[in-house]
């Protein structure tokens, strides 16, 4: 009997120890609580209490982002600010993959549209959506000061139509541009009183309509072709087949240089691949652009959906620069240096490789190294241009240089000096 | 057991970093050492010191045993040919009409068609007689806009057309023959155009960076090449040459580069550094291939013509 009791009374112990032994254990790995920092920010307390609060506020649990002691991040944040996002909001990571990503969440910026903590609207948003949507699209804000206005635009309903991280349409939108139109309206295009509804079904809308704003009745976008504008289809369009056999006068080809004969510039060497007919569409629009010259997009864009190769060397010799300040490529104004059509220059330079350098240049113009007739080039036996040292979409070296002016830049001809 | 002494170790790994990264350069110099071809001549100005200027095309005249260099920049064209094993200047042609020459090659009977103004010229270099090439009628002539033109063996013309974005076939009386649209909807066109000795048709398109191949019958036979990066990819391709086994020699501009395909479209390897100096490539935007597999290249900013040999041990 003794030797039973002694034997529970030993149980006992041992229970007595494990439970202690887990309960510390449990005590020691616990996360401090949320009132050991408000202990210090008290004032967080009050600001957290609001609508929308973030899980990890919501249940006290500060150190789930924060690292009470020590940390490389700023606010003493546990990882990097993207990858801390991330690491619970994994769906939209994987979603980021695929499709158009919005530049900010491309640049990995989440706490600029969203407040980390608690806010009064819906999914933690740091403003009204359509406050926060304008305060970077500066652009489009100007737009609200136009006469016609599409109604979610005006009320600033940005998110009826856009997707705020990603899409698998250009420009954000939820759908493709005709779908998204016309689940709110009908066609309610016409020429010369033909309604065009079954012919544009499948168009897309915004390569004449502003999707946001114009100043014109239809929010046509602002840079249109002269008959277009003016309702003259018939200057372009055979409309006698109705609506449904809505042809082209001529082949676009002979259509355009009939009234533009001068764009086909025949007598300079360097020709546009695009230039000379066929292909005018490719870069313009034909109704109502949203660039000067009735461009499909800005320049940059335009010129880089096939010069693809010269963006990618761009942006590496911008790197590596660390920054330059030639406004031609800073703005994306191709066509400052390039002549979109023909040329009688390499590299469609509208200019020579001085002078068009000298458009903007004057002051290092009249100072710069010998040029053209008064210097040649002793490794090729060419004269020299501004281009023979300077790079403007390749270059390593600062100043938009081919090679380092410290080293062996002046030694690529004068060797023996 | 012995001690390694500190101030030991420092000059020893110091040592070894050096050897390793005189290796890796060698490595270096080995690989590009191994280019298949090497420069044989260096050509930017005639004999009496007129330089070249903005050449746009060139052109081996198997017949005449001769190239032709379309001198744009100085509205005339050169004929180039060996002596003493060096290229030198045979004869020069120019023009009194002749204004911005774009691309020329020369017909067995010695016949010089040049693209110029948005359309081809004839001229018979020996009575000096200028007259439009083409004879009769032919479809879209309205919207024709020639940019670069290719002979085959039997004196075909085939002619890259951007006004109607396809490729214009004419016989050797410059009657129109046929046409040739692009296989691919995302085609923008084509860049230039050549012909080897079986009758298929060679048509580049810088966009998409691929080589299209076409029967005589205008038929497409294959596609090879694609825009990119990598091995065998091109940046920017805006010229070719075929030789007589059917090699191909792709000119990858952006690339500073030629990219060698065989016949069947396989990538082989590349030739040509980015620089300024011989041998060295700099934009270049024409090539060529004589009869002797010699490659000639043209760099777009300083116009220098340079001839290229096969190495030694290189295989074709």
């Amino acid at each position: 009997m003794r030797r039973k009791s002694a034997q529970f009374f030993r149980i006992f112990c041992y229970l007595n120890i494990l439970v202690l032994f887990l309960y510390s254990g449990s005590v020691w790995a616990a996360k401090p609580s949320a009132d050991v920092c408000y202990g210090c920010h008290s004032q967080l307390k009050k600001d957290f209490a609001k609508n929308t609060v973030h899980e990890p506020v919501r249940k006290g649990q500060c150190t789930a982002c924060h690292d009470p002691h020590t940390s490389n991040q700023g606010k003493f944040l546990k990882k990097d600010p993207k990858e801390l996002c991330y690491s619970c909001h994994r769906g939209l990571e994987k979603e980021l993959q695929n499709g158009n990503v919005h530049t900010v969440v491309l640049n990995e910026k989440c706490t600029v549209c969203h407040n980390p903590h608690a806010t009064n609207l819906g999914a933690l948003l740091a403003k009204e959506p359509n406050k926060l949507c304008l305060a970077c699209h500066e652009s489009v804000k100007k737009q609200l000061n136009l006469a016609h206005a599409i109604p979610p635009f005006r009320e600033g309903k940005c998110l009826s139509c856009h997707r705020p991280h990603v899409s698998a349409e250009q420009g954000l939108i939820k759908k493709k541009s005709n779908q998204l139109c016309q689940s709110c309206h009908e066609i309610r295009c016409k020429a010369n009183g033909i309604a065009l509804a079954p012919l544009l079904k499948n168009a897309d809308c915004i390569t004449c309509h502003n999707p946001h704003a114009s100043q014109k009745k239809g929010i046509f976008n602002p840079y249109a072709h002269e008959s277009f504008a003016g309702g003259k289809c018939d200057s372009c369009h055979d409309l006698g087949g109705g609506a449904k056999n809505f042809k082209l006068k001529q082949p676009v080809k002979t259509l355009c240089v009939s009234c533009h004969p001068n764009k086909k510039e025949t007598s300079k060497a360097y020709v546009h691949m695009n230039s000379g007919g066929k292909h005018c569409t490719t870069c313009h629009n034909p109704h109502a652009a949203m660039s000067k010259s009735q461009i499909w997009k800005n320049e940059k864009w335009l010129c880089f959906s096939c010069h693809s190769d010269t963006e990618r060397r761009e942006k590496l010799s911008v790197e590596r620069q660390k920054g330059i300040k030639c406004t031609g490529i800073t703005s994306g104004k191709c066509s400052n240096c390039h002549d979109p059509h023909a040329s009688d220059w390499p590299h469609n330079l509208k200019k020579d490789g001085v002078e068009v350098c000298a458009e903007c240049h004057k002051k290092e113009h009249s100072v710069s190294h010998p040029l053209k007739d008064r210097a040649t080039d002793p490794r090729t036996g060419q004269p020299i241009y501004c281009t023979t040292c300077h790079g403007m979409h390749t270059a390593d070296y600062k100043f938009m240089l081919h090679f380092d002016r410290k080293k062996e830049l002046c030694m690529q001809c004068h060797k023996k000096e | 057991m012995k001690h390694v002494k500190f101030d030991r170790i420092i000059p020893v790994s110091l040592v070894t970093a050096l050897l390793v990264l005189c290796g890796a350069q060698m490595a270096v110099c080995a690989t590009r050492q191994k280019s298949p071809y090497v420069l044989l001549d260096a050509y930017s100005k005639t004999e009496s010191g007129s330089k070249l200027s903005r050449v746009r095309g060139l052109f081996w005249s198997a017949a005449q045993n001769r190239l032709i260099v379309t001198d744009t920049g100085n509205n005339r064209l050169l004929f180039l040919g060996y002596q003493d094993g060096r290229l030198k200047l045979l004869n020069e042609f120019k023009s009194e009409k002749m204004k911005t020459p774009l691309s020329a090659v020369e017909t067995r009977q010695g016949k010089i068609l040049v693209i110029e103004q948005g359309t081809i010229i004839a001229y018979e270099p020996k009575t000096g007689e200028r007259r439009l090439a083409i004879n009769g009628e032919f479809p879209d002539a309205g919207s024709f806009y020639p940019s670069r033109i290719a002979l085959d063996d039997r004196d075909n013309l085939y002619v890259t057309d951007q006004g109607n974005g396809q490729i214009y076939i004419f016989d050797n009386n410059l009657v129109f023959k046929s046409q040739i649209a692009p296989s691919s909807a995302r085609s923008k066109g084509f860049s230039a155009v050549k012909a080897d000795k079986a009758g298929n048709i060679f048509a580049i398109d810088p966009v998409q960076g691929t080589v299209y191949v076409y029967g005589a019958d205008g038929k497409s036979v294959r596609e090879f090449a694609r825009r990119g990066t990598a091995r065998g990819e091109l940046e920017f391709a805006t010229d070719m040459a075929v030789d007589q086994q059917g090699a191909t020699y792709l000119l990858d501009s952006h690339g500073h580069r030629i990219q060698l395909f065989d016949k069947n479209g396989g990538w082989k390897g590349s030739m040509g550094y980015k620089g300024w100096k011989e041998e060295n490539l700099i934009y270049p935007t024409q090539v060529e291939v004589d009869s002797d597999y010699r490659l000639y290249v043209i760099d777009s900013d300083d116009s220098r013509l340079q001839v290229f040999i096969p190495a030694q041990g290189a295989t074709r």
